[in-house]
């Protein structure tokens, strides 16, 4: 574990949550599927666990039913993951010519009729079988069992399928005659895993007690035994497979007769909209034909001219989308056309019709009463009404209108809508006061919860956003803010640790070479060699002691500078060494509060005040040296006063031993907006300094907790690089 | 690794894949282009993706189909379109972000070029297979009936043109006494059909134009019992209706090569997407099926549903 040592501390963290990210993949990836358990609420009314692809889904009589003669219209609830299981559920047709049943290890749904990949069982009343097949954005049909007794619509069966590895079998129990049919199928390359489904063909459907549990092998032989497996569609996707498998009856597809007392179906009807010019003074029945598109809370038919409601004789199974005619008296009234005292006769079967896309003002002309269509509005409330019904008022233009939303799974799209959304609804557009209770000029009668479609959510510049937003802009400020002082503290330690290295160097290098000089220089000038010529040597003895030091001093100056030290220590700090060889006193002062500058500035201050103490010790020989720092608001004054001789200021030398003296204090002050002041007497000379403070900065960083110090390790690295 | 996440979430799958809108799904007569287009597919290394609205009237839900395609930048688009005019600007809008696109089946009022092209049924031939089918079976002599005319259609204007031209050529003395419009419904068409057949007691053959058409037709003869004296012969095929041939209920169906549409229509892609040059325009030659050549191999491999088997 060495290694671990030698990971640099800062990419310690990284790599740590990389692992622990990596761990967690991992796990996912390797988890335990979860079971598959399920079991409906369809009696008390909860079906938001069940996502729709087609259809009109709603909750009825402790069962969910599929109002809708769509073809392929799916239910889907459960797990991805769910891999073998048993699915049952008692199925019952609403209609003739279509199927009904259940999916098993659904994926990748979308709406159309065979729009997703699984495999479904169902029951297919136009032929009387039982089928069993593969989905996989196209049907394979492996096994089509014809069932004892025919298949009947309305009538309860009680599908069970059960998918164990590649094995999908199926069976299906009449209650009444205990006849049981069974189908079976198996595929190479099948899929392992997947939801489950209620799904009907052109039928429509009702679905209760609907149940999953995990499955095993046992359970598949049960049915497998009793049937012929199926391991390929091949026979029943050809023609001569098709029909030479199945009994051909003949074409029959023509009216249904479901009303045994119903009139004959009569050829010539007139067309819906010009039911609102019929008198009602001398009120005779009518006959009339139409497809329907809504069943509750009242029954409206449509036709390409209009669209009217209908008062049902009894509990009519009529479902969206089935052609009726409808023979009846018209009760015209400004709310929109009723037929009353009406007998029904169901034509055909049929997909439900697309809606006209109107806008509300269209809509509010009445030109569409009783029509299926497809408006635009943005929401401006919803309310629950007797628990029964969802009302939501909208807002198209200056159109308002409203949409009704009567039983058909409220739960799932009540809390969904948010105030202010754009909706696209779907509906029986009416203005009947019922309905309008004359607040709007028309109400849109949704047939279920997919009759809506959230366009866009509410724009995020309401208030509740606005302040959120402002809040998280004023934490990303603060934190922008932090991050910038943290760097700059940085920045400013690495700038500390580079002039560290840099005094190492000189004391190493420099200082060392100066020294070696000067003691050559010195065993030459008083040695016995005297060919020597004495003054040039002692000068250059001179000079290597002056640059010593100079070197010495700025050695001091660098390693002072950028700790967390004041001003005054790090004065004391390079000023004591200065008079370590001498009697000069030393005093330091500090007056006012103090106040940190700029790293280049402190530095300048501590060179100037070298100068000046040095000028003190060695030309005015002084005895007492006062260096007095005085804090203002936006000024700091540096003075150094000594009682050494006076000299000239304006005759003094400009380089003085081969170093900057006066003029390079000069220089510094300039470099940093500073006014200096030389005055010198002859008891004594004064340095004056004054410098400009600029206006205080936030120090943000000295909230910043200590972890974060070793967070930026490798980006203080990158910075003094 | 990270190198593939980054390539594959800015180049995700669809660069790869084809969307293929027919008019409808879950019939035979469309499953058999499915067929043509997963062949096709596997053998030039495009995935494809069938769907298709529920209803063949419903033009909205395809012209969405359509978007979701374009919008996913698929690599090619096959389309049939249900409406003339609707999905033109769709079409338009997925040669505008150079998305190569066949139309198959039936055209669209855009010229070919510029990476549209067409793969259609040929509906003269069609229509010249009907009268001459009829001017047989009637001896040249008698009364039809067109049943099924969709004036959105072209396809349903040139079969209903070619009929009458065709009679008026080789069969004077065969006349058109009724032309209807049809339905997406059987059970309405079945109406109308009766209606026909009722008015007009000495029809001795109708001609319907679709699938719809030719089911509501039989279903009216099956319902009258007059099957066997009235003679239909319908455009487009479906496997029950091949029943109805096989039992002597119909008399023929002229049957459209869906797979083959399916199949050129990807093979024109992927050749666009190798840069190589493609026809403007195919016409494909639809077959007369009738009891005599029903089993023939030919026939059933256009009849072939079975879309995950290479044919």
């Amino acid at each position: 574990m060495r290694w671990l040592g030698q990971i640099d501390r800062g990419f310690a963290a990284p790599l740590c949550f990389f692992l622990i990210a990596v761990f967690f993949v991992i796990a996912l990836l390797f988890r335990n599927p979860p079971e598959p358990h399920y079991r409906d609420s369809f009696g008390s009314g909860k079906t938001a666990e069940w996502h729709a692809y087609g259809g009109s889904w709603d909750s009825y009589g402790g069962a969910i039913r599929n109002n809708s003669d769509e073809r392929g219209a799916k239910l889907i609830t459960g797990s991805s993951q769910w891999s073998n299981y048993t699915v049952e559920a008692d199925v019952l047709l609403l209609g003739q010519n279509g199927d009904a049943g259940l999916i098993v290890r659904s994926s990748d749904e979308e709406e159309g009729v065979d729009a997703y990949s699984g495999y479904y069982v169902g029951l297919r009343d136009r032929n009387n079988t039982m089928v069993i097949g593969r989905a996989d954005h196209g049907w394979m049909e492996y096994q089509a069992v014809p069932v004892k007794d025919s298949i009947h619509p309305f009538h309860w069966y009680h599908l069970k399928v059960i998918a164990v590895g590649c094995e999908i079998a199926a069976s299906a129990l009449d209650p009444e005659s205990q006849q049981e049919t069974a189908v079976a199928m198996v595929e190479n390359d099948c899929a392992r895993k997947g939801r489950i489904g209620l799904r009907s063909y052109s039928s429509g459907g009702l679905w209760k007690n609907v149940r999953a549990n995990p499955a095993v092998s046992a359970d598949l032989a049960a049915i497998v035994d009793r049937t012929q497996v199926a391991d390929s569609p091949e026979r029943l996707q050809t023609e001569q497979g098709f029909n030479s498998l199945l009994p051909y009856s003949g074409k029959a597809v023509g009216p249904t007769d479901s009303s045994s007392n119903g009139p004959a179906m009569n050829i010539h009807t007139p067309p819906l909209g010009s039911l609102r010019f019929v008198s009602d003074i001398q009120a005779s029945p009518v006959t009339v034909r139409g497809s329907v598109v809504l069943t509750a809370p009242v029954l409206y038919i449509e036709d390409s001219s209009g669209g009217v409601a209908v008062e049902l004789p009894q509990s009519s199974p009529v479902k969206i989308g089935d052609e009726l005619q409808v023979t009846g008296v018209v009760d015209a009234r400004p709310g929109g056309v009723r037929l009353r005292n009406t007998t029904l006769r169901l034509l055909w079967s049929r997909g439900p019709a697309p809606p006209l896309s109107v806008t509300a003002s269209q809509a509010a002309t009445g030109a569409f009463d009783g029509m299926l269509v497809e408006i635009e509005g943005r929401l401006l409330g919803k309310s629950r009404v007797q628990g029964r019904s969802v009302v939501l008022d909208l807002q198209s233009g200056h159109q308002a209108f409203r949409a009704i939303l009567h039983g058909a799974r409220q739960d799932l799209m009540f809390d969904r809508l948010q105030p202010n959304s754009l909706l696209r609804l779907k509906g029986v557009c009416v203005a009947d006061p019922a309905f309008t209770e004359n607040l709007t000029s028309f109400a849109l009668l949704l047939r279920s919860s997919e009759d809506m479609g959230i366009v866009a959510g509410p724009p995020w510049w309401d208030t509740r956003h606005l302040v959120e937003g402002g809040f998280a802009l004023v934490i990303l400020l603060m934190a922008a803010v932090f991050i910038y002082f943290r760097a700059e503290q940085w920045r400013m330690s690495a700038v500390a640790e580079e002039r560290s290295r840099m005094a190492r160097e000189i004391h190493d290098t420099l200082a060392q070479s100066f020294a070696g000089i000067v003691l050559q220089l010195e065993s030459a000038l008083h040695g016995p060699r005297s060919d020597v010529e004495s003054a040039p040597v002692a000068m250059a003895l001179n000079m290597a002691r002056q640059s010593r030091r100079e070197a010495h001093r700025s050695i001091a100056a660098l390693r002072t500078l950028h700790t967390d030290q004041s001003l005054e220590n790090m004065l004391r700090k390079v000023l004591r060494p200065l008079i370590s060889e001498s009697h000069v006193k030393l005093s330091i002062a500090s007056h006012g509060t103090p106040q940190r500058l700029s790293g280049e500035a402190e530095g300048q201050i501590l060179r100037i005040a070298q100068e000046a103490v040095a000028n003190a010790i060695q030309h005015a020989m002084a005895s007492r040296i006062s260096v007095r720092l005085v804090f203002e608001e936006r000024k700091l004054g540096m003075e150094v006063e000594d009682d050494g001789r006076g000299f000239e200021v304006s005759t003094a030398p400009a380089f003085e031993d081969g170093h900057f003296g006066i003029t390079g204090m000069r220089e510094r002050a300039a470099s940093m907006n500073a006014h200096l002041t030389i005055t010198s007497a002859d008891h004594g000379t004064k340095v004056t300094l004054v410098v400009p403070i600029p206006p205080r900065r936030m120090q943000l960083w000295k909230l910043a907790p200590p972890w974060t110090q070793r967070i930026g390790q490798p980006l203080r690295s990158w910075l003094s690089r | 690794m990270f190198f593939c996440l980054v390539t594959c979430a800015c180049h995700p799958q669809s660069s790869r894949t084809i969307a293929v809108i027919p008019g409808t799904t879950a019939t035979e007569f469309w499953e058999a282009a499915h067929g043509g287009a997963e062949a096709a597919g596997s053998q030039t290394g495009f995935r494809i993706y069938w769907n298709a609205p529920t209803r063949e009237d419903d033009i909205e839900r395809q012209i969405a189909l359509v978007q979701r395609a374009i919008d996913a930048e698929y690599a090619g688009l096959v389309v049939a379109p249900t409406n003339y005019l609707a999905l033109v600007g769709s079409v338009r809008q997925a040669l505008s972000k150079h998305i190569p696109t066949v139309v198959i089946r039936s055209s669209l009022p855009i010229p070919p070029g510029q990476g549209l092209s067409y793969i259609l049924n040929d509906d003269q031939e069609t229509g010249r297979l009907a009268a001459t089918r009829v001017g047989m079976l009637l001896a040249g002599k008698g009364q039809v009936a067109v049943l099924g005319l969709d004036p959105s259609r072209p396809t349903s204007i040139l079969r209903a043109r070619a009929i009458e031209v065709e009679l008026a050529k080789s069969f004077p003395k065969i006349s058109v006494v009724e032309k209807r419009s049809g339905s997406s419904n059987t059970g309405e068409v079945q109406q109308i059909a009766q209606e026909i057949l009722t008015e007009k007691p000495s029809l001795d053959a109708i001609i319907t134009l679709d699938v719809t058409a030719t089911e509501g037709t039989w279903a009216a003869l099956a319902a009258l019992r007059i099957s066997k004296r009235v003679k239909l012969i319908g455009c487009e095929q479906e496997l029950d209706l091949m029943a109805g041939i096989r039992h002597g209920d119909i008399d023929s169906v002229i049957a459209e090569n869906t797979y083959e549409m399916g199949f050129r229509a990807i093979q024109a892609i992927a050749a666009q997407k190798r840069g190589e040059p493609v026809p403007d325009k195919i016409e494909l030659k639809p077959v007369l099926v009738t009891k005599v050549n029903i089993d023939k191999d030919e026939v059933q491999r256009m009849l072939s549903v079975n879309w995950r088997m290479p044919h």
